[in-house]
């Protein structure tokens, strides 16, 4: 046979073979057997274990909260979780994620806010075969994936028995079907965001749809702590503290989630400490630079009248790029008193 | 808005900003370290730790293989596999990260047990110095490469994290300990790993590898820092480079500590018990704000006195 007949054979084998190996590879790390034989016993010892399907590991913070970790087929959650009860038999109890981190087997990252809503077409027949609660996720918060992409919005997961959660955007129009096909849930949902928010905060909102209430949660207590690095965290948090000090003027959040993530150095040190410049209509803009008790820091953009509003945006910028739940009310509080509107609006 | 540069004025710009584009590319430099993200530390006690750093920076990134001695078989040691590995165990420099008071709050909150990493492919070359049975002793300079294997209880029993690390330091040991001044280099490749259903780890590919240079000057007793010193991180994360100064010196019986980000702010100061390295004062955020701690733990109180 002559050679070049063989050599195109063997290339047509290798091209052939290549791709499907290539795709089943699977990258395993090599070590010696007797490192190997302590990873396996760490592993084993590290309770609980993971592939104890549904174990949750929660403290109680109160007869509604609690507090932990949870291990659900290979993917964890860590955070907060709230008891939600059925609406329409009330005979279905479960304890839906709250506030806090989702991750999944393959490292991608929800953290935020979650709402738990029960399958009304198959609540009745949960109800009574007792077989895990299907229903809907819906969180506010942060995607970030494994490759670092960084997206703020509102998300949805549909929860089964049997396959595991799957986030993707919830876009306006699925969310507008979401609030028609589950009315009397959705209405109760929203006057718990209203009662959890502050009073003037949820009467302003009172005529905002589903989709609008939810999105004034972003950035308020969305973000849970565990392994988010703390320099993403203070970006999202200042974005959105921007664009509510700025009364919608910048876009800040939109920017952080169109764009890649910036890196924290260069941004924000040359502006840091500026002297106030005047700006039109009597008011005073100012960067001001936010530093987190872990660290890190970034400047947030303020415009002002008064020196006491300044102080108030400040503390505002600050509880919120830092993710400080405990303080959020408090800020409003401060800010309506020194500005006069509890988003500090002059 | 901002005006239009005089023509002359902006192909100065240029000009500059080529030159600094040009001059990373040479020394293969993130273009942002042009300008210094380090703070200049120029008090008499630490001044000569900035100098060291630069120097040993240069020299590292200039040529990465002749720093690590790559191909030096070294001097004969004798060194057994179980000291080689006792001496890695006592090697590994943490991402400095990790010792800030907010890491150790956040681990006490999280209830996140810390556990050891487990070390394998350890490979020690004493490239001066001197040996007695098999321990480094007197003044030496090693180098060392071993990988690290960091389990990550937080997200459950099968998620590792894997340093490749590989490290220099030249150091008065006793018995292959450190005891006396010591300087240091490591760089290490991180990424995530899962131990699979057949339980071998499986490297996950879908997560960036990161990378971490730390420098550390100072002086050691038991392999513990207890006297002055200082480390210079940069981290190397998914599209952007993190630069990292914690300085330490002694202050009535502790470390005073005080860590700089990206520059000359100083972020945290803090204050650790020189006998065994635990956080005992205030850790001060910057003040006035500032957490309490006594024997490690965070306390409640008003007023917080440093040591």
């Amino acid at each position: 046979m002559p050679r070049t007949v063989i050599i195109r054979a063997l290339i047509a084998l290798a091209l052939l073979w290549f791709p499907v190996s290539a795709a089943n590879a699977q990258e395993i790390y090599q070590l010696s057997p007797d490192a190997l034989e302590k990873v396996r016993q760490t592993s084993q010892k590290m309770a609980p274990r993971i592939e104890r399907q549904h174990t949750h590991e929660l403290r109680a913070d109160g007869p509604e909260t609690k507090t932990g970790v949870s291990f659900i087929a290979q993917s964890i959650y860590v955070g907060r979780y709230r008891k939600v009860v059925s609406p329409a038999t009330g005979r279905l109890q479960q304890w839906a994620f709250d506030a806090g981190l989702f991750v999944n087997r393959l490292q991608d990252r929800y953290a935020g806010t979650f709402y738990f809503f029960f399958d009304p077409r198959s609540e009745r027949r949960q109800a009574a075969t007792e077989v895990t609660s299907e229903g809907t996720y819906i969180l506010v918060g942060t995607e970030m994936l494994r490759d670092g992409s960084l997206r703020t919005g509102i998300f949805k997961a549909e929860q089964s028995s049997t396959k595991p959660l799957a986030w993707s955007h919830a876009d306006p129009e699925w969310l507008a079907q979401f609030e028609r096909d589950n009315k009397a849930a959705v209405e109760r949902t929203k006057a718990m965001i209203r009662k959890r928010q502050a009073e003037d905060r949820a009467a302003a909102a009172s005529g905002f749809s589903f989709g609008q209430l939810l999105a004034l949660g972003l950035g308020a207590g969305g973000l849970a702590f565990a392994d988010i690095p703390t320099g993403d965290m203070i970006q999202i948090g200042s974005a959105f503290a921007s664009d509510v000090l700025s009364k919608g003027q910048t876009t800040q959040l939109n920017d952080l989630v169109a764009s890649k993530r910036p890196g924290p150095a260069a941004t924000t040190t040359a502006n840091a400490g500026q002297t106030p410049t005047p700006a039109a209509g009597g008011y005073t803009t100012e960067k001001v630079r936010i530093t987190c008790a872990s660290g890190v820091s970034n400047t947030v953009p303020l415009t002002f009248k008064t020196r006491t509003c300044r102080n108030a945006m400040e503390n505002y910028a600050r509880v919120y790029a830092c993710n400080l739940i405990d303080d959020m009310q408090a800020a409003a509080q401060r800010c309506k008193q020194a500005c006069g509107h509890i988003q500090c609006a002059e | 808005m901002s005006l239009p540069l005089p023509e002359r004025k902006r192909k100065r710009c240029v000009l500059i900003a080529l030159f600094a584009v040009a001059l990373s590319c040479f020394f293969n430099l993130p273009a942002d370290a042009i300008a210094g993200n380090f703070p200049p530390l120029n008090t008499p006690d630490f001044a000569a730790y900035r100098s060291q750093f630069d120097e040993d920076r240069a020299r590292l990134e200039r040529d990465p293989a002749g720093f690590f001695a790559d191909g030096q078989t070294g001097i004969e040691c004798g060194m057994s596999r179980e000291q080689q590995k006792e001496f890695v165990e006592g090697s590994f420099i943490r991402d400095i990260s990790w010792n800030i008071p907010g890491y150790v709050l956040s681990k006490q909150s999280w209830d996140v047990e810390t556990v050891l990493p487990i070390f394998d492919r350890h490979e020690i070359r004493v490239l001066d110095g001197s040996c007695s049975d098999g321990m480094i002793e007197g003044p030496a300079t090693v180098v060392a490469s071993f990988v690290a294997i960091q389990p990550r209880g937080q997200f459950g029993n099968r998620i590792f994290r894997i340093f490749e690390v590989k490290l220099r330091e030249t150091c008065q040991y006793r018995g292959s300990i450190r005891n006396g001044e010591c300087r240091r280099a490591e760089t290490a490749t991180t990424f995530l790993s899962y131990l699979n259903d057949n339980g071998f780890l499986e490297k996950d590919t879908g997560y960036p590898a990161t990378g971490l240079t730390i420098f550390d000057y100072g002086f050691y007793e038991e392999n513990r820092e207890t006297g002055p010193g200082t480390s210079f991180q940069i981290a190397a994360l998914p599209g952007y480079f993190k630069y990292e100064t914690l300085t330490r010196r002694k202050q009535a019986g502790s470390l005073r500590y005080e860590s700089y980000l990206d520059g000359d702010r100083v972020i945290w100061t803090y204050f650790r018990r020189q006998s065994d390295l635990v956080l005992h004062g205030p850790a001060i955020w910057p003040a006035p704000n500032f957490t309490c701690f006594e024997d490690g733990k965070k306390v409640e109180r008003m007023e917080c006195p440093e040591p």
